[in-house]
């Protein structure tokens, strides 16, 4: 069995940027403020806590692999009797689903590439997640 | 992909994350499309079982769960296990040992066991593959079952 090779593997700076410019259009069709796919005000509409959106801020960063993701809101929704879980996960599962494939699009298919790439697009639409649930927050406070 | 890939390449963290994912997954769908779904406190026990005594312990599990337990609906979840997780004699479509074998970089290391002219020599080879493949299934059946439990709980919501 061969040793793996210890040389790092950068993202170079036009995929970076193509990384970005595809959060861009993402969240343009996903996030911008009344589209349907927005799980931010999803998880505000289902009354998920502010210590849910928390938890999957920080496994975002935290997390060594994709599938902890995939697996943590899989693990969520099974376990709750609320239901508040149910529709944000089908969605969000969705949603990382897309990025999935978009990665190897980007990293075309080097296994390394792919890996970094996915973790940034998950932590990229994690954020958008978080601070949509947030404003969302706020604006219903100041609405009351 | 290489031909052989070790257990710290990015070739295998991929394929751990993807295709055993994929095939995890798979493999829920198809057991709960023809069985009664059992409790989720079936398969709590799994990964702690697996962390202690790693896949020789998890055999030990499903055995004794096979054997011993008294429920009639848990028994087609316990023997839907042993078929694919422990025998390796017949080839299931589920079966976690000959799904590995089919993955090129475990592939291109195994011997072809039709070719052996003698049953010994069959037997021989037989051997041989296995350590191939064992220490695979060693390092990747934890987070396969962190993959297969976490799509149960899934698709079985509210059944706690």
């Amino acid at each position: 069995m061969q040793e793996p090779e210890n040389t790092l593997i950068q993202i170079d700076y036009p995929t970076l940027k193509a990384i970005d410019t595809y959060l861009e259009t993402f969240y343009e069709t996903h996030y911008a403020t009344g589209k349907k796919h927005n799980i931010g005000q999803m998880m505000f509409d289902n009354k998920l806590g502010s210590t849910q959106v928390r938890g999957l801020e920080r496994l975002a960063f935290s997390s060594t692999r994709f599938s902890q993701l995939i697996n943590y809101v899989k693990n969520q929704a099974g376990k709750e009797k609320k239901k508040q879980w149910s529709i944000v996960a089908h969605e969000l599962i969705g949603q990382l689903e897309t990025l999935e494939n978009k990665a190897h699009d980007l990293g075309k298919n080097h296994p390394a590439l792919v890996l970094d790439i996915k973790m940034k697009l998950a932590r990229g639409l994690i954020k958008m997640i978080v601070a949509s649930y947030y404003y969302q927050s706020k604006q219903d406070k100041e609405s009351q | 992909m290489s031909d052989t890939i070790h257990f710290r390449s990015k070739e295998f963290q991929l394929f751990i994350d993807e295709p055993l994912r994929k095939f995890a997954c798979q493999s829920v769908d198809y057991f709960l499309e023809k069985n009664t779904p059992v409790k989720h406190n079936q398969l709590k026990a799994i990964p702690s079982v697996i962390a202690g005594g790693k896949f020789a312990a998890l055999q030990r599990l499903i055995e004794s769960q096979r054997q011993k337990n008294t429920k009639k609906d848990n028994k087609p979840f316990w023997e839907f296990l042993h078929q694919n997780l422990i025998q390796t004699q017949q080839v299931t479509e589920y079966s976690l040992y000959h799904f590995l074998r089919k993955q090129p970089f475990i592939a291109s290391q195994l011997s072809d066991e039709t070719a052996a002219e003698t049953r010994v020599q069959r037997k021989k080879m037989k051997k041989e593959n296995n350590k191939i493949i064992d220490p695979y299934m060693e390092q990747l059946i934890s987070i396969f079952f962190e993959h297969f439990n976490c799509h149960y709980f899934y698709q079985t919501q509210g059944l706690s």
